[in-house]
């Protein structure tokens, strides 16, 4: 499958597998991170495609295309629904809500987190797997785990979790390949993402219901209210 | 043949019809008790025959049969009860579909197999917890991260497992699947500190559905385990598993007697009672011979059925009073005097009170971990009677009327409610008194796993 691409090295599948996890680390737009993800279900794929029979590396990006649209559809939906109640840019207009802390925080963060990573990278390298797929697969994981410390959204989270499980099964296939394997390893990360969609989904149904003609009183009345419950939740996790 | 392919495929051929008919409710909680009322039958009398499917042998052994009935049971009675008090619409075709993975846990041999197959069935649950409320999705997004965390953990611990089987030459990897299995197990049961998502769950969740998700999934992971340990006893002596399993549940009955006696709600009540109840299965569990898993089959039965009369209880008073805040609850016990007995029979068998079901397990429990009375014996006695306290202050404020507030305006409970709950109690004391008739199910499944 590799020859038939023929243009990235293991290498360089590796680095992009990397650099696109640190992206979904710290990134808020919706739209963006679900690019990444899909770049990460074609990187990790050209990645296995060298170790392990075509089909079943073909049949890991077509659970991969599954998720994408699922939340595609999802993210689409959440998007125009808020864009109609409230905030003129959607969704990243309400940046607090995907990730609560600043950009600077974020980038700070990931700073750190990649610092422990390169420390910690030589000591978790497993005999039986390449060097390149163990780096690919520990950034995913590393940045999966900061992405889900960072965020409050479900959306974000899920796409994390995906990531989080796209880095195990990395290593995981390698060691232990098998149709039946692969087909469930695809059940369960697509009902990851129909799960995923439902949370962003019951999060975000304020946004959902269905609205009047936004410059009528009504929808004015429907947006204190909105934005009354939005505070009081807030409040209410500040308490926690 | 026929009645192989029925035990497989029952439960989910009647998922779609009981979805269809949800919101006719007593439509759709009668196809469930009747298509687990059929499954539980063939079970019983006709288990499935082995099967090849794609070079993978699937065979249900004695451990999953009984587990099968025994969730069957406990869905059956769940479903009577939500007729009349409901815990949401899509329950039933979900609960017949979590049923139909069940089997399919227990019919695959293969570890790996199994733990995906449970994935599979707690996602599709977190869809049912996060059905309980809207906008707040705390408790689904934790189930969603604990279970991310514990499948790579599980997997690659029975991965492991496997390899040291196939060559025994690779023992040096057992310490390491020691350590992996005992930190999986330490996520799958909501140990601290990954207990978070139990709490949460029943603030967010609909309380019976809670019971449910804690009780069933708690209880196929443990049985699952089991059979592994069973197949594989060297596990327990590599990567301090025993001692990790020791630990957990130390921390497990400490902790959870001791946020139970400081609880303000009756649902995180409920939560910290029913975790320090799992520390003592893992307490059990860690003795790692034939007369520990004895103990720890008997309090996995009566943890059930405390489960389910203590979810009913629950839930009851959350649909009477639509608040668990302690504060909210003044002068309740009068108006709904059955609950709070159910309540108390449930919630005290996590304890282990003496009459309630729960008793002989935790009692047993001490005894095979403590010959002699030591500081951690204490300890735990301690923390289970500050968790008993927590109830007894519960009680008290149902109890008390406010003069301001009066005898709260409550109907009572429902007819159909009150007989179920009526007949569990009997059930639960009828066990709690003579605990020996759980005896010749519980050698059924030891004999199965060879270590009677």
């Amino acid at each position: 499958m590799l020859d038939l691409f023929g243009l990235l090295t293991p290498l360089q599948l590796s680095v992009i597998a990397a650099v696109t996890a640190a992206i979904i680390a710290v990134a808020v737009d919706w739209r963006l991170l679900l690019f990444m993800l899909c770049v990460e279900y074609v990187a990790a794929s050209l990645l296995l495609a060298t170790l392990l029979p075509a089909p079943l590396t073909v049949s890991l990006l077509v659970g991969g295309f599954f998720v994408a649209l699922l939340l595609y559809w999802t993210g689409r939906h959440i998007q125009e629904a808020i864009e109609t109640a409230t905030a003129p840019g959607g969704w990243s207009d309400i940046e607090h809500e995907v990730l609560p802390m600043s950009i600077s925080f974020r980038l700070l963060a990931l700073v750190v987190w990649v610092i422990g990573l390169l420390a910690m990278e030589q000591r978790l390298l497993l005999p039986a797997v390449e060097e390149h797929l163990m780096t690919a697969a520990l950034w995913m994981v590393a940045m999966s785990l900061l992405a889900i410390i960072l965020t409050r959204d479900p959306f974000k989270t899920t796409i994390a979790v995906l990531l989080f499980e796209q880095g195990f099964e990395l290593i995981f296939l390698v060691l232990e390949p098998g149709l039946v394997l692969i087909g469930l390893l695809g059940v369960t990360n697509i009902l990851t993402a129909l799960v995923g969609a439902y949370l962003t989904i019951a999060r975000n149904l304020r946004y959902v219901e269905a609205f009047p003609d936004p410059r009528s009183p009504d929808a004015l009345l429907r947006a204190l209210a909105a934005f009354q419950r939005q505070r009081t939740l807030a409040r209410e996790e500040e308490a926690e | 043949m026929i009645a192989t392919l029925l035990v497989l495929g029952l439960p989910l051929l009647a998922a779609p019809l009981a979805y269809l008919l949800r919101r006719q409710e007593v439509l759709a909680a009668g196809i469930v008790v009747v298509t687990l009322a059929v499954h539980t039958f063939l079970l019983w009398n006709s288990p499935p025959e082995t099967l090849e499917v794609l070079g993978r042998t699937l065979a249900l052994g004695r451990p999953g049969r009984v587990f099968l009935i025994a969730a069957n049971v406990w869905v059956i009675g769940a479903t009577l009860y939500t007729m009349r008090i409901s815990q949401g619409w899509s329950i039933y075709s979900f609960w017949l579909v979590i049923q139909a993975l069940f089997t399919g846990v227990f019919l695959f041999q293969d570890f790996i197999l199994r733990i995906l197959v449970f994935k599979g069935a707690w996602l599709l649950a977190i869809l049912l917890i996060q059905s309980g409320t809207m906008e707040r999705t705390r408790a689904a997004t934790r189930m969603l991260i604990v279970i991310m965390l514990a499948t790579p953990v599980l997997l690659a611990g029975g991965l492991l497992v496997g390899r040291i089987n196939t060559n025994a030459a690779d023992l040096s990897l057992a310490p390491a699947a020691g350590t992996l299995l005992a930190l999986g197990t330490a996520l799958i049961l909501a140990i601290f500190p990954f207990h978070a998502w139990v709490p949460q769950a029943t603030e967010d969740g609909p309380p019976l559905v809670t019971a449910w998700m804690v009780g069933l999934f708690g209880t196929v992971f443990l049985t699952v385990l089991i059979e592994l340990l069973a197949q594989n006893p060297w596990v327990l002596s590599f990567g301090g598993m025993t001692t990790l399993l020791r630990g957990a549940g130390f921390i497990l009955v400490i902790s959870g007697g001791l946020f139970a006696f400081s609880e303000t709600h009756l649902g995180r009540l409920w939560a910290y009672s029913i975790l320090a109840d799992q520390g003592y299965i893992l307490l059990a569990l860690s003795t790692g011979n034939a007369s520990g898993l004895r103990i720890v089959l008997f309090l996995l039965g009566a943890r059930l059925l405390a489960l389910l009369l203590s979810g009913m209880a629950i839930a009851t008073i959350r649909y009477r009073v639509t608040s668990l805040e302690l504060e909210a609850l003044h002068g309740t016990a009068q108006r709904l005097p059955l609950t709070y007995l159910a309540l108390l029979g449930g919630g005290l068998s996590f304890f282990g009170l003496p009459l309630s079901v729960g008793f002989a397990g935790h009692w047993m429990t001490l005894r095979a971990l403590f010959p002699t009375a030591s500081p951690w014996f204490w300890a735990t006695l301690a923390a289970t009677f500050l968790g008993v306290l927590g109830y007894v202050r519960a009680l008290h404020v149902a109890v008390q009327v406010e003069e301001s507030t009066k005898v709260p305006l409550l109907d009572t409970e429902p007819l159909s409610v009150a007989l179920l709950m009526t007949g569990m109690v009997a059930l639960s004391s009828l066990i709690a008194l003579a605990p020996q008739t759980l005896l010749p199910l519980i050698e059924f499944v030891l004999q199965a796993l060879h270590i009677a």
